[in-house]
C-alpha cells in the first residue's frame, strides 16, 4: 500500500511539474513555422506556394537552417523571382548541405545574387560553381589532413575548404594547391589548418592583384618552404604591393619578392605587427582596428 | 499418501485396529508393499539400534560462532529493498501518469538541448571596423555583405559632416568579408579604398576586409 500511495504521489508531483513544460511545448509546436508563414504571406499562386513549401521542407530537412530558407524565399518572392527558379536556388543550397560541403558561401552568393537583382538563372550558375569548387576543396583539405596538416576545430576545417574553393575559384590548379599543402605539412613550423588556409586565401588574392596562378603558388610556397609564420605568408600581399609600387612589371616585382623571401632567415624577417617595423605594412586611411577583448560578439557572419 | 502408506505407518507405530490390520495383511500380497514394508521394519530397526547423542551445553553458541560474520544492518536494507520481492498494485491513473512523464521527457528533452548550445569555440574578440565611403552627391549610403546577409537597408552610413562622407563602424569577429556599398537604394558600389577585391561572379567586384585574429590566439601566429 506504500509503493502505492509513493507511485500516486509521485505521478502527481511529476504532472504538476510536467504540465507547464507540455503546455510550452505544445505551444511551440502549434505555431506555424517561420517557412509556413512566409510562403502564406507571399503574392503567390496555391500553386506556387505548394511548390515552395515542398522545396523550402526538403531543403530544411538537408540541414539548411528554417530562417534561411524562409530568408531566400521571402527576398527573392520580394524581387518577382518565379517559384520555379527559386526553387532551383534552394536546390543549390540544399545540395551543397546534402554533400556536407560548408554551405554558407553558397548561401551567401544565392543572397548576394537576389540582393543585387541578378537574373536567377546566373545566381545558380555562380553558386552551383562555387558549390564545385567547395566539393573539391573539401577533398584537397582531407588530403591535406591524411598529409599531416592538423585540424583543430571543424570551424577551421570549413575556413581552410572556403579559402582554398576561393583560390580554386582564382584559376589556382587542384595540383598547384596540392603542392602547398605538401610544403606546408613539411615545413618546420606547425602544420595547421589554418595556416593552409592563409596560404590559400593569400595565393587567391596575390593572383587578384595580377599574379598568374602559379607565380602566386610559387611566391606563396617559398614562403612556406622558407618556414615564415601565418602572419608573414599574410604579409606577402602587402609586400607584393611594395614591389609593384616599385615599378617593373607584376611578374617581376613577384621575382623581387620570392627572392627576398628565399634569401630571409626565419630570425631576420620584417618586423611583425602593424606598428613595427622599417616596412609597415600600409593601410588604407579610412580604416580604424580597435580592439575590444570582452565584448562579446554581436554580429553574427551569416551561414558560417 | 496411499492406503497401504497409512496402514504401513499405523503398522509401524503399533496403532493400527484389528480390521486395519487384517486390510494390511491382505495388501502385503503385492511383492511392492512386502518390499516397502521390509525396507521401512529394516530403517526402524537400523534407528532403535543408534545410541542417544546428548549435544554439550556449549553446543549452540559453538554453532552460532562458527557461522560467517552477517552483512551491516545498512547494506542488508538495500539489499533487500533491491531484490526482495514486492507486489506492485497499479491502476490505469497511475500507468497513464508514467506514460505522460516518458511524453513530457520526450518532448522536452531536445528544447531543453537546443536552449543550451554547445558553444563551438570560445568568445572571439571582436574587432571594430569602420567602413567609409565619400559619395558628395548621395542621399542615403548603406552598406551590405556577407556580415548582414546582403540585406541592403540593414546598415546606414551616416554623413556626420553634412559634405558627402559617410561612415559606419561595425563590431567584427575575425574572419574574412566581402561587401559593397549601395547608394540611394539602388547602385551598387565597390570601396575605392579596399584592403583587397573579388569578383562577385555577377559582373562587378566585391570589397574584401580581413580582421584578423588576435596575436596569441593562434600559436602559429
Amino acid at each position: 500500500m506504500a509503493t502505492f500511495r509513493f507511485v500516486g504521489i509521485a505521478s502527481l508531483v511529476v504532472m504538476a511539474l510536467g504540465v507547464p513544460c507540455v503546455s510550452e511545448a505544445i505551444a511551440e509546436t502549434s505555431k506555424p513555422g517561420e517557412l509556413s508563414r512566409t510562403v502564406e504571406a507571399a503574392n503567390l499562386s496555391p500553386e506556387g506556394k505548394a511548390l515552395l513549401r515542398a522545396k523550402g521542407t526538403e531543403a530544411i530537412r538537408a540541414g539548411v537552417a528554417e530562417h534561411e530558407v524562409a530568408g531566400v524565399i521571402q527576398r527573392g518572392v520580394g524581387r518577382g523571382v518565379q517559384p520555379t527558379e527559386l526553387v532551383r536556388l534552394l536546390d543549390v543550397v540544399a545540395q551543397a548541405k546534402r554533400q556536407d560541403l560548408p554551405a554558407g558561401p553558397v548561401l551567401d552568393k544565392v543572397k548576394e545574387g537576389l540582393a543585387k537583382r541578378v537574373p536567377p538563372a546566373r545566381i545558380a550558375g555562380v553558386a552551383e560553381r562555387l558549390a564545385s569548387e567547395l566539393a573539391t576543396s573539401r577533398d584537397l583539405v582531407r588530403r591535406a589532413e591524411q598529409k599531416g596538416i592538423r585540424a583543430e576545430s571543424r570551424g577551421e576545417r570549413e575556413r581552410a575548404t572556403e579559402a582554398v574553393a576561393d583560390a580554386l575559384g582564382k584559376g589556382v590548379s587542384p595540383k598547384e594547391l596540392d603542392d602547398l599543402s605538401r610544403g606546408i605539412a613539411r615545413s618546420s613550423e606547425r602544420a595547421t589548418m589554418s595556416r593552409l588556409q592563409a596560404g590559400a586565401q593569400v595565393t587567391a588574392d596575390l593572383v587578384s592583384m595580377g599574379l598568374s596562378p602559379r607565380d602566386a603558388t610559387e611566391t606563396v610556397g617559398a614562403a612556406v618552404t622558407r618556414g615564415l609564420s601565418q602572419r608573414d605568408i599574410e604579409r606577402l600581399r602587402e609586400r607584393l604591393g611594395q614591389e609593384l609600387k616599385r615599378g617593373g612589371s607584376v611578374e617581376t616585382g613577384a621575382k623581387r619578392l620570392r627572392d627576398a623571401v628565399r634569401s630571409e632567415r626565419p630570425d631576420d624577417r620584417p618586423e611583425r605587427g602593424p606598428d613595427k617595423g622599417p616596412d609597415k605594412p600600409e593601410k588604407p586611411e579610412k580604416i580604424e582596428k580597435m580592439e575590444k577583448p570582452e565584448k562579446p560578439t554581436r554580429v553574427e557572419k551569416p551561414g558560417r | 499418501m496411499t492406503r497401504f502408506e497409512e496402514l504401513l505407518e499405523g503398522q509401524l507405530t503399533g496403532e493400527l485396529a484389528p480390521a486395519a490390520k487384517a486390510e494390511f495383511s491382505e495388501l502385503l500380497a503385492l511383492a511392492e508393499n512386502r518390499r516397502a514394508f521390509q525396507a521401512h521394519r529394516e530403517t526402524v530397526a537400523l534407528l532403535s539400534s543408534l545410541e542417544r547423542q546428548i549435544p554439550s551445553s556449549s553446543f549452540t553458541d559453538e554453532v552460532l560462532a562458527s557461522l560467517p560474520e552477517r552483512q551491516s544492518r545498512s547494506w542488508s536494507g538495500l539489499w533487500n529493498l533491491l531484490w526482495a520481492p514486492r507486489v506492485v498494485r497499479w491502476n490505469v491513473a497511475t500507468a497513464l501518469a508514467l506514460s505522460l512523464v516518458i511524453v513530457v521527457t520526450a518532448l522536452t528533452w531536445n528544447s531543453l538541448i537546443s536552449r543550451h548550445p554547445i558553444a563551438s569555440e570560445q568568445h572571439p574578440t571582436v574587432t571594430l571596423f569602420r567602413f567609409s565611403l565619400d559619395a558628395p552627391r548621395a542621399q542615403h549610403v548603406s552598406l551590405a555583405g556577407d556580415f548582414n546577409g546582403w540585406r541592403t537597408n540593414d546598415i546606414v552610413l551616416a554623413d556626420v559632416t553634412g559634405r558627402g562622407h559617410f561612415s559606419v563602424t561595425l563590431p567584427l569577429k575575425p574572419g574574412r568579408y566581402a561587401y559593397m556599398f549601395v547608394i540611394d537604394g539602388a547602385t551598387w558600389m565597390t570601396d575605392p579604398r579596399a584592403e583587397a577585391y573579388r569578383d562577385d561572379g555577377f559582373g562587378n567586384k566585391n570589397a574584401i576586409v580581413d580582421i584578423a585574429a588576435p596575436i596569441g590566439s593562434n600559436g602559429d601566429i
